[in-house]
C-alpha cells in the first residue's frame, strides 16, 4: 500500500468512527438542529410575522442562529476523545495529526453543518425569504459553516481538557468576518445586488482557512496537549 | 530494543523523576513499582512522545527515538488510565474502530472477545459493563496485533483474581511471541520482570 492510500484510509477511518459515533449519539446532530429551529421560530413570534420585515432580518437571523448552533458540538470535536484516552491513541498512532484534525473537521461539519443547510430551507418559510435567494442562502451557509467547524476544531483544540463555554468564547470573535461576509452574501442578493464577489471572499477564506486553520489546530493540539 | 538513558521529566516546574536509566529486551518483561504522583504515566507518556522529557536519551533499536518516532510508534502499543473505550459503542465496534488503525480483522476481534470471556456480550454496548468487564475488553485489544513492545500503565487495576490470572497469561503468551512489556504497577506483580523502583528517582 503506498503512502497516499495509508494517509486516504487513515482519514477514512476517522471519519467513518467520528460519523457513527455521532449516529449514535442522536443528541450530538439533532440538538443543533433544534435549537437553529427553535431560534430561528423566535424571531417572527418576537418581532410580529410581517412578510417584508422578516424577509430584511432574515439573513442576519439565520446566520447568527447557525454560528450559534455550530457552537453546541464544538467541545465534542476533541475534548470526548482527551477525556476517554482516544486521543492518545490517535497521536501515537504514527499517523499525520493533521489528517486527524482534516477528517475530524469534516466529520463535524457533516453531522452539525450539513443537517443545517436542509434546517435553513424550512426557516426561509417562517422569514418569508423569497425563492429566489435559495440559491445564495445555500451556497453561503455551505461555506460558511464549513469554515465554523474550522474555526470550531481550532478553538476545541486550545481547550483540550478545560470547559466548553471556554471555546465558544474563543471561537465567536473569530467568527465575525465569516458572519458579515455570510450575511452580505444574502443581503445583496434580496437587493438584487451582485452578490458573488462575497462569495469569492468567502471561498478565498475556506482556500487559506483548510490548511491554515488544520495546521494551527495541530499546533494547538500539541501545544495544549499534557 | 527500547534504551532509556539518565531521563528526566518536569511537569509544572516539579521534577517528576531524574536520572532513570534501564533498558527492555526483546521477550522481556519490566515492572515500573512507584506510588501515587512517581510519575509512572508520565515516564510512559514520555517515552511515546506525549509529553516532553527534561533531559536524558530514549534509544529504539539503538537510534535515538527523535529520528526513529514513526517507526516506534507503529511497533508498539500503548494502554493509558483511560481505556479508550466509547460508552456508545458495542464491545465488537469498540475494538473495530479503535483498532481499525492497526487493520484488525473481524475474525481476530472475535477471537480476542473470546480470549478475555466477553464474546456473549460483543453486541452490548460499553456502558453495560462494569469496571473489571471494560479492563477485560481494552485487554482484548492487545490480542488484535502483535507488537513488538506494550506500554500498559497499571494492567492489574480494578481487575479480580481471575481477571489478573487471564492478564497473566496473555502477557506469557505475548512474551513467547517476542513481544516485550513495559507496565507500571503500585506494587510488585507476580510477573517474571525487571523491577524498577520508581520512588528510588523522585
Amino acid at each position: 500500500m503506498n503512502e497516499k492510500n495509508t494517509l486516504f484510509n487513515w482519514f477514512m477511518l476517522v471519519l467513518k468512527r467520528d460519523l457513527v459515533l455521532s449516529f449514535k449519539k442522536i443528541a450530538t446532530f439533532m440538538i443543533p438542529l433544534v435549537f437553529f429551529l427553535i431560534v430561528i421560530t423566535l424571531f417572527p413570534l418576537a418581532l410580529g410575522t410581517e412578510g417584508s420585515f422578516l424577509s430584511t432580518l432574515s439573513s442576519g437571523i439565520i446566520w447568527v442562529a447557525a454560528l450559534l448552533s455550530s457552537l453546541l458540538a464544538v467541545e465534542s470535536i476533541f475534548n470526548e476523545d482527551y477525556r476517554d484516552g482516544t486521543l492518545d491513541q490517535f497521536l501515537i498512532s504514527g499517523e499525520p495529526t493533521f489528517i486527524l484534525v482534516l477528517a475530524k473537521v469534516l466529520a463535524h461539519w457533516l453531522v452539525t453543518g450539513a443537517p443545517l443547510l436542509l434546517a435553513s430551507l424550512i426557516s426561509t418559510l417562517f422569514l418569508f425569504l423569497p425563492e429566489g435567494l435559495l440559491f445564495p442562502l445555500l451556497i453561503s451557509l455551505l461555506m460558511g459553516t464549513f469554515l465554523l467547524s474550522l474555526l470550531g476544531a481550532l478553538g476545541g483544540a486550545l481547550t483540550i481538557g478545560k470547559t466548553a463555554i471556554l471555546s465558544a468564547v474563543i471561537v465567536l470573535p473569530l467568527s465575525v468576518p465569516i458572519l458579515i461576509l455570510g450575511v452580505a452574501v444574502i443581503t445583496s442578493a434580496l437587493n438584487g445586488q451582485d452578490f458573488f464577489s462575497y462569495l469569492y471572499f468567502l471561498g478565498a477564506l475556506l482556500a487559506i482557512g483548510i490548511p491554515g486553520l488544520c495546521l494551527a489546530t495541530t499546533e494547538a493540539i500539541f501545544i495544549n496537549y499534557d | 530494543m527500547l534504551k532509556i538513558e539518565n531521563l528526566s521529566c518536569q511537569r509544572s516546574n516539579d521534577l517528576v523523576f531524574n536520572d532513570l536509566s534501564f533498558e527492555v529486551s526483546k521477550g522481556t518483561n519490566t515492572e515500573i513499582i512507584g506510588s501515587n504522583g512517581s510519575g509512572k504515566t508520565s515516564l510512559l507518556k514520555c517515552i511515546l512522545g506525549i509529553i516532553e522529557k527534561k533531559q536524558g536519551k530514549i534509544s529504539w533499536k539503538q537510534k535515538p527515538i527523535e529520528e526513529a518516532r514513526t517507526f516506534f510508534l507503529k511497533s508498539c502499543f500503548y494502554q493509558g488510565h483511560q481505556l479508550a473505550l466509547k460508552n456508545n459503542f458495542t464491545l465488537f465496534e469498540n475494538l473495530k474502530f479503535s483498532h481499525s488503525i492497526f487493520n484488525s480483522n473481524e475474525e481476530k476481534i472475535m477471537s480476542s472477545l473470546k480470549e478475555v470471556d466477553l464474546f456473549e456480550y460483543r453486541e452490548r454496548t460499553s456502558s453495560d459493563l462494569s469496571m473489571g468487564q471494560l479492563k477485560r475488553l481494552a485487554i482484548a485489544k492487545w490480542l488484535l496485533d502483535d507488537h513488538e513492545l506494550y506500554l500498559i500503565d497499571e494492567p492489574f487495576a480494578s481487575l479480580d483474581q481471575e481477571g489478573i490470572f487471564l492478564v497473566s497469561s496473555i502477557i506469557k503468551k505475548l512474551n513467547s511471541k517476542g513481544c516485550s512489556f513495559l507496565f507500571t504497577s503500585h506494587t510488585s506483580s507476580n510477573i517474571d520482570s525487571i523491577e524498577i523502583l520508581l520512588d528510588n528517582y523522585s
